[in-house]
């Protein structure tokens, strides 16, 4: 019998903010029981050429990598936009991705969690 | 303290699902460090408006070379592009073409469908605009 193919209950939500910010992030989501993160520092391109030409085509910033569960991913994408003013252009970015499988201590975890 | 406001959470649930945010997709490419430039640059003249990167390190079959017994560190460069659904197609060919990732050894591009997504709107308002 063919077993059912079910993608586990929880996001990879990824925050692209400025360097700094990312400490912020893991602020906000420790707060909300989120403590699986991890910050990575990368950097950012713009989209002006003339801030290029000035030598400011690059932008430091910080990527914040976490696991959330389903339900709650919604809600903590709109948290994030508010809270660290996602609406001014360029500010940065938060958005999630469904993982297509996981392991079993991994989803164990989470669920002792919540 | 910032906490989830539980009552806004339907709410927000329905604006989410109203709002068609399945359009985006995340394109990830793995490059040799260096070459990030010019990945940026196709997607930029295929349409994409940005992109970050990470500095990482590889470990696949081609990255085992040595210099008189010396293993030299694979360096890699991550970059990750956010771009509309429509457009994806057009800017992988473009990455790929640009950066050679025909050829073995160059890199990987792949790309991963999002689910909610907030703080892109300039992507929306340039493409109102367009």
């Amino acid at each position: 019998m063919a077993r059912k193919k079910m993608a586990p209950p929880f996001e990879i939500m990824i925050s692209i903010v400025d360097r700094g910010d990312g400490e912020k992030v893991a602020k906000l989501l420790e707060q909300n029981n989120i403590n699986h993160l991890v910050i990575l520092q990368g950097i950012g391109t713009t989209e002006s050429e003339l801030a290029e030409l000035f030598g400011f085509g690059v932008v430091e910033r910080d990527i914040v990598v976490s696991l959330i569960d389903q339900e709650r991913s919604k809600a903590m994408v709109e948290l994030l936009y508010t809270d660290l003013n996602m609406g001014i252009e360029h500010s940065g970015c938060v958005f999630t991705i469904s993982p297509s499988s996981a392991t079993l201590d991994l989803l164990n975890t989470l669920n002792m969690e919540n | 303290m910032a906490r989830i406001d539980y009552d806004k959470v339907k709410q927000i649930n329905k604006s989410v699902a109203k709002n068609k945010n399945k359009d985006f997709d995340l394109i990830i490419v793995v490059i040799n460090k260096g070459f990030s430039d010019y990945v940026v640059d196709a997607a930029r003249d295929a349409g994409a408006s940005g992109a970050t990167i990470i500095a990482g390190r590889g470990t696949g079959v081609h990255e085992n070379d040595s210099i008189l017994g010396i293993k030299i560190q694979p360096e890699k460069e991550i970059v990750m592009i956010l771009v509309y659904r429509t457009k994806r197609k057009q800017i992988m060919k473009q990455i790929c073409e640009r950066a050679n990732l025909n050829e073995v050894g160059k890199g990987v591009c792949f790309s991963m469908p999002v689910s909610d997504i907030a703080g892109i709107n300039h992507l929306i308002l340039g493409s109102k605009n367009k």
